[in-house]
């Protein structure tokens, strides 16, 4: 072996030691090649800054300044390079400059004050088109950037339009219900003794005509000539105990609380906590209120609808129904809690309250919010093994997938505007739901910002965005959606990557986005990199995704490498230690479990397709053999009873047996009124004959020629003396 | 929200006993129409009905005009509105405004509905208000002693044609078909029992108006005008379909004459609804997806009486002069 190929694996083997021809590369400013083009992210369109709407009754709830200025410029003005449309996207560029240089701020502040300084100096037409574009938004709200505090915010954000829905719908069935019942109780009232009384009476008429009455004479009246009909005192003192727990409770804002022109008695509970710990004490704490709150509701509803038997229902109540509070219906109608734990691992005094809710099925979202997921590898493994200080997020949603009844999201913030329809789902679900967040805003990657961070960690699936909704169906695959992650069919996403040569020649060549290039944006990891310099590339060197895609057996054949690039563009191929190299092999085999997961590129189903294709190819192959040469399928055709047929099983009724076609009874009342104990009406009240011997043959002959439908049919008489016979007889022979 | 799902069995566990009632529970009185009136058919059926889909008699109103018809909510013993020559559909249009949670049926006649009442009659289908009205058409004023109905067929002699009816008779299924937002139409006659309780219950279960047209006999006055349809049942023609009525096998025996159609088929309908020699028994037409007036105009806002008050208040200052140009409506 050649010195330079001796250096290259021993840095490859060694990771630290850097033999002749090699160069560190701490202060070289490199990052992967495919991020070559983002650098200043203020230049760009893309999903941030976003908008974290105001209004709580509207849609959107956030929305990207990208989106938001598409859409006062889309569609006619977005086809051609119109005027309006090239100062709709300065001005998004102002807002998003000013935006990210302090932190965020208020949308209609930024856009005034961006408006303000683009009018400076301009023409009347662009002028014209900045007032049109400030009118034009309708939208206020804060705007926020892709960093740390991204996660939290926007989960809150959906969580309180998903509550504030939530307590719009519920208070108003409380309020109805408590106006109901009160009007029963009023209602009673004004039918009493007191109710009636003459000064009651007097007041609630009108002042032209009160002169005209005399209310003491009605008074009398209407106490001593009205039954009275009050309510009973039991039904009375329940529907006050009703009102009580109605107006009593604490899980929601009364409208007036939330406009400050009133309060409840009681302050209204919170149900944000910082600890899952808390949420579950807080949770159980309110549970017997909570429970009595529901069930008021179900009993209030019965009240006012007038069905409450307090014969059967009292028992109910007190012993006999499932809690409504933690039924379906329940969380779907009371609050759920949130829970935004601080950034970082799990910490592990909270695994086991976190993971007993969940498992539980209990009403919390939870946050779960990382920063820092690209630290030094361990042997073998791709992270830092979990330990006394906790879980890894991965692990922690990982593991709550296998709950199955929880909906889980994990997301990269740089994904999260993208996911918001799935954040919004989450925080709908009725049970407990858990979103794991990579912000990418632990400070640990250089120049590179948040949102590049977090992307790229998305990109490189060290950190691969899923969603599982135990909702969408029956199994894995329905449940559990990977598509979201770039090119998910493959490994690695790959793009392709142009440059030129020293000869200013064009090249252009694909290149997969792997773990090791996200894990060698991060400082603490330059050690295990080493810069090859051009003279010394040579055909031991590869990428690292095709040493990786290499079964692991050992030393590898060719040393992997990256690509990297430095702040003027210069493209340098930079040699991969193993431990960043095998910890891309254990990010791959993890990605390949989850899209798995996620039905894409399942081996199981594709082993049980080709098995089960094989089986009915046999199968085919069998029945094709069984057939006799030419041989013609008869065709079956069903033909409808030729009409007047009697079908086959039906039993022709005796034209000699008196009866009526009950079902063709159109309950006229004729043969009842002739005799009506012969002739009865059953359940649907159509005719029968209920007892041949109540009556005479010639009533059973007047009845058929009055029958309107001609149903009766006479039969024969059962008493042979019967005068008159022969010419009973003769009138019966048309309806036999 | 989810579309998770929001049963609860606490619910249902409660509503499983609310009280159920007999077809007794529902009758009050003895009818006083003719004997063998087709009324009568018509009566027990909306009684097995109410039994049967459970209807409570405080939550049930029947609504009616004037007419043989129309004397049906005096032998219902629920709520009943009998109200004034051609006016049912409006008043139980108002009844559906101000208590959605009522079952709301209307019986009117072929007079009622379709002379004085028409205006309301094309409106109400075109407001499709969530309610079943059963047309009873008897084809004569039956109540003032035999005069001339819109339907009385042509060359019909009555108390006030005496030479004939001189107008091609008015069909009121086609009329209603051709108004925008009908949503359910059938047609029924007095004497097939079964089917008129079958229509019924799709009618019933329909949310929208319901308009069903019933054949009805009158033997006091036309006493064999519809023997060649009720004695030959070729003359009847059954439609039939899943998504529509499906006749018995013992009817399917009877009524040979029979024809798939599938009630979204709104032109087939017309077609069906115009034929003369048979008539055609029923549903027409069924579409679930017409949205209801009632729904539409729903603010969400809670009737109290503060709104009322408010709503009342506002209107009333329209018509109120403020001294110093509104200083006063401003204090």
């Amino acid at each position: 072996m050649s010195m330079k190929l001796q250096a290259n694996v021993a840095h490859y083997l060694n990771g630290r030691t850097r033999g002749p021809g090699l160069e560190a590369v701490e202060g070289l400013g490199l990052r992967p090649a495919l991020m070559a083009h983002y650098r200043d992210l203020s230049e760009l369109r893309y999903d941030y800054p976003l908008l974290l709407v105001d209004s709580t009754d509207r849609d959107p709830w956030a929305i990207s300044l990208s989106a938001l200025f598409d859409s006062l410029t889309a569609p006619e003005d977005r086809g051609e390079v119109s005027s309006r449309r090239h100062t709709a996207l300065r001005l998004e560029r102002e807002i998003r400059r000013a935006a990210l240089a302090d932190g965020g701020g208020r949308l209609a502040t930024l856009l005034a004050e961006a408006v303000a300084r683009l009018s400076e100096g301009a023409d009347e037409t662009v002028r014209g088109d900045l007032e049109a574009l400030q009118s034009a938004v309708q939208l206020d709200g804060p705007l926020v950037d892709c960093d740390g505090d991204l996660p939290g915010r926007l989960v809150r954000q959906s969580w309180q339009r998903v509550e504030a829905r939530k307590a719009h719908l519920t208070w108003r069935a409380i309020e109805r219900l408590t106006r109901k019942l009160s009007d029963i109780l009023r209602a009673d009232e004004a039918n009493s003794g007191a109710g009636q009384e003459k000064d009651r009476l007097e007041s609630s008429f009108g002042n032209s005509f009160r002169s005209d009455f005399d209310f003491g004479a009605m008074s009398n009246l209407l106490t001593t000539a009205r039954p009275a009909s009050t309510l009973p005192d039991e039904r009375r003192e329940r529907i006050r105990r009703l009102l009580h727990v109605l107006r009593a409770q604490r899980f929601f804002a009364t409208p007036e609380a939330h406009d400050g022109t009133g309060g409840q008695d009681m302050e209204p509970y919170s149900f944000v906590f910082t600890s899952s710990d808390e949420a579950v004490k807080a949770y159980r704490a309110r549970l017997p209120e909570l429970s009595e709150l529901a069930k008021a509701m179900m009993m209030a509803d019965l009240e006012v609808d007038g069905a409450y038997r307090a014969e059967v229902h009292d028992h109910l109540f007190e012993q006999g129904i499932d809690d409504p509070a933690t039924d379906a219906l329940g969380l779907t109608r009371f609050p759920s809690y949130l829970v935004v734990l601080p950034a970082g691992r799990l910490p592990a005094s909270e695994i086991g309250p976190l993971f007993q809710e969940l498992a539980a099925g209990l009403p919390i979202k939870v946050l779960l919010q990382t920063d820092d997921i690209s630290g030094p590898p361990q042997w073998g493994n791709g992270d830092e093994p979990d330990g006394p200080d906790g879980l890894d997020v991965r692990h922690v949603t990982g593991a709550a997938m296998s709950l199955s009844s929880v909906y889980v999201l994990q997301t990269t913030s740089s994904h999260m505007y993208r996911a918001r329809d799935h954040v919004r789902r989450a925080m709908g679900f009725s049970g407990p739901a858990l979103l794991g967040v990579f912000s990418g805003a632990g400070g640990v990657m250089g120049d590179l910002p948040p949102y590049l961070v977090a992307a790229a960690a998305m990109e490189s699936r060290v950190f691969p965005t899923f969603v599982y909704d135990p909702t969408a169906g029956p199994g894995w695959a329905s449940r559990c959606d990977v598509r979201d992650n770039p090119q998910a069919e493959l490994d690695w996403p790959v793009h392709e990557l142009a440059y030129e040569d020293d000869r200013l020649q064009r090249h252009a060549q694909p290149v997969a986005f792997t773990a090791a290039d996200f894990l060698a944006c991060d400082a603490r990891n330059a050690v295990y990199l080493a810069r090859v310099p051009a003279d010394k590339w040579n055909g031991g060197l590869a990428p690292v995704a095709d040493v990786v895609a290499e079964e692991a057996h050992g030393m590898p054949e060719k040393v992997p490498y990256l690509l990297m690039v430095d702040p003027s563009g210069g493209v340098h191929r930079v040699l991969a230690s193993r431990h960043l190299t095998e910890s891309a092999r254990e990010y791959r085999a993890r990605w390949h479990v989850v899209r798995e997961l996620g039905g894409v590129r399942n081996s199981f189903a594709e082993r049980q397709v080709a098995e089960a294709r094989a089986q009915w190819e046999a199968e085919r192959a069998l029945e094709v053999e069984a057939l006799p040469p030419q041989t013609v399928t008869p065709t079956v055709v069903a033909e409808e009873a030729a009409d007047g047929e009697v079908a086959e099983g039906v039993t022709a009724p005796s034209p000699d047996e008196p009866r009526i076609d009950t079902t063709r009874c159109s309950s006229c009342n004729e043969c009842i009124l002739i005799n009506d104990r012969m002739f009865q009406y059953d359940g649907n009240k159509q005719a029968f004959i209920a007892d041949l011997s109540a009556g005479t043959y010639a009533e059973m002959v007047l009845a058929a020629e009055r029958c309107q439908v001609a149903v009766i049919h006479p039969g024969k008489p059962i008493n042979p003396d019967e005068p008159g016979l022969e010419d009973l007889l003769k009138r019966a022979e048309q309806f036999l | 929200m989810t579309e998770t799902s929001t049963f609860s069995a606490a619910e249902c566990l409660l509503r499983t006993y609310e009280e159920q009632h007999d077809i007794e529970a529902f009758q009050k009185g003895v009818p006083r129409w003719c004997d063998g009136c087709g009324d009568n058919a018509i009566l027990a059926s909306i009684q097995r009905l109410c039994r049967d889909e459970g209807l409570r008699p405080e939550k049930t109103v029947f609504v009616s005009g004037i007419g043989c018809s129309s004397r049906l909510p005096h032998y219902m013993k629920t709520y009943g509105f009998h109200g004034i020559h051609g006016r049912a559909l409006p008043i139980a249009e108002g009844v559906r405004m101000a208590r959605p949670d009522l079952n709301v049926f209307v019986n009117t006649g072929d007079g009622d509905c379709c002379s004085i009442g028409t205006a309301h009659w094309i409106h109400a289908i075109r407001y499709n208000m969530n309610m079943t009205v059963m047309v009873h058409d008897n084809l004569i004023y039956g109540l003032t002693k035999m005069q001339v109905s819109p339907t009385t067929p042509q060359g019909l002699k009555t108390n006030t044609t005496p030479t004939g009816a001189y107008l091609e008779a008015l069909q009121p299924l086609t009329v209603t078909l051709g108004v925008q937002n009908v949503s359910f139409v059938a047609q029924v006659v007095d004497w097939i029992p079964e089917v008129l309780y079958d229509v019924l219950l799709a009618a019933h279960r329909h949310r929208g108006l319901s308009f069903i047209r019933i054949v009805q006999r009158c033997p006091e006055f036309l006493p064999r005008l519809l023997d060649p349809w009720v004695r030959d049942p070729k003359t009847v023609l059954m439609l039939n379909h899943e998504r529509g009525l499906q006749i018995s096998p013992e009817l399917a025996g009877v009524y040979t004459n029979r024809l798939e159609h599938d009630p979204l088929d709104i032109n087939r309908a017309r077609e069906i609804a115009s034929e003369t020699e048979v008539i055609p028994v029923g549903i027409l037409y069924h579409n679930p997806a017409v949205p209801c007036y009632e729904e539409t105009r729903r603010n969400g806002q809670l009737h109290s009486p503060e709104l009322v008050g408010r709503g009342l208040a506002a209107q009333m200052d329209k018509f109120t002069i403020w001294p110093d140009d509104g200083a006063a409506q401003d204090a």
